[in-house]
């Protein structure tokens, strides 16, 4: 595969990956940029032991893990977002509220969830993150639980 | 209406703001690399030429007779190749971690590249200061020798004085700051480990 073609299939859903690790248009940005920048880098050492998919989401995952150490502000996920003025819960502010809520869960929590909803196999979830498929599918299983609670809560103020 | 949420439909719905043009990140990228190799080229460039300097400065010439003046040369070369060889294998040890390793393996591999970091910049700079000011102190003794007892104390004053600040300002703050920099990098990932950790156990 090109550089050119993964980087047009790929870039909304790293871009989106990111997003919910941080919930920050510029740091996603930011990640999603260096994580490019990264494959452009190792693409001759790839070697197809795991698929393109798998390897680019590995390389992004790790990018959203060392962002946290360069950034010492409060994540946005805790910041209050400013949905109070609308008065329907519409989709775009749902939609808003979703990625807060990710960006509030444990750090690998929002990796998988992520990876979920990006539609990645929970076979090749297991293979980036380094843990077994029947935990991501109990993780996974929980994490939705948690945000349909919050949803919950959330429709509840309306 | 909860229950029935499609969270993946909600997800989609992000939209990337404009795609940097792909010629953009690619130069970045070459950039990146050039800065990288740049930096490091520099770095040695400028110890080695320190090392020359100490080698074709009188202490290393027929012109000095005292063997002080040569052992604290071979102190200062030795310091500064120390810091060299710290240096350069930090950096390589940073750019060999393998962003393409799953997430637990990254982690573990960071960590105990954080922790390494650690121990070469607590451990090796107090030797390389240790070995830079004792090379400094016997490398002065012969051309202080030849000042008369003014200029002999106003030199040695000022060259403790500034051993001092040093010792006892500089380095414990320079120390200090890195320490609890990486420090608060370690505590964050190692609380990021121990959730992939309990996961696993909870097999």
């Amino acid at each position: 595969m090109q550089f050119e073609e993964i980087y047009n299939t790929y870039y909304n859903k790293i871009f989106r990956v990111c997003m919910g690790y941080m919930n920050d248009h510029d740091w996603a940005q930011d990640v999603t940029q260096e994580t490019f920048i990264t494959v452009w880098q190792k693409l001759a050492q790839f070697r197809n032991e795991a698929a393109i998919g798998t390897w680019i989401f590995r390389i992004a995952s790790n990018h959203c893990l060392r962002h946290l150490e360069r950034q010492n502000r409060i994540p946005k996920g805790e910041m209050p977002i400013q949905l109070e003025d609308k008065p329907v819960p519409d989709t775009e502010s749902q939609m808003l509220f979703l990625y807060k809520c990710i960006a509030e869960l444990p750090e690998i929590d929002r990796i998988i969830i992520s990876l979920e909803l990006e539609d990645i196999k929970q076979a090749e979830i297991a293979g980036i993150v380094g843990l077994s498929e029947t935990n991501i599918r109990v993780k996974v299983y929980r994490i939705k639980e948690k945000l349909s609670q919050k949803f919950k809560k959330y429709e509840q103020q309306y | 209406m909860s229950s029935n949420i499609d969270f993946k439909a909600l997800w989609q719905q992000q939209e990337a703001m404009a795609k940097p043009d792909i010629t953009e990140v690619i130069k970045k990228a070459k950039n990146l690399k050039h800065k990288t190799r740049n930096k490091l080229i520099l770095l040695n460039i400028v110890l080695i030429a320190t090392v020359l300097l100490y080698v074709f400065v009188p202490g290393f010439t027929s012109h000095t007779s005292l063997i002080t003046t040569k052992a604290g040369g071979v102190l200062v070369i030795f310091a500064i190749v120390l810091f060299l060889a710290a240096s350069n294998r930090l950096l390589v040890d940073l750019f060999s971690g393998k962003p393409e390793a799953d997430t637990f393996a990254y982690l573990t591999a960071l960590l105990s590249i954080r922790k390494k970091q650690e121990f070469i910049q607590t451990r090796i700079m107090n030797l390389y200061f240790l070995f830079l000011s004792a090379g400094m102190l016997l490398y002065m003794i012969e051309f202080v020798r030849k000042m008369n007892s003014v200029w002999g104390s106003v030199t040695y004053i000022s060259l403790f004085g500034w051993m001092a600040i040093v010792y006892f300002y500089i380095k414990p703050r320079t120390i200090k700051k890195q320490r609890s920099e990486l420090n608060a990098a370690i505590e964050k990932l190692e609380a990021i480990n121990n959730q992939l950790i309990q996961t696993k156990d909870a097999e």
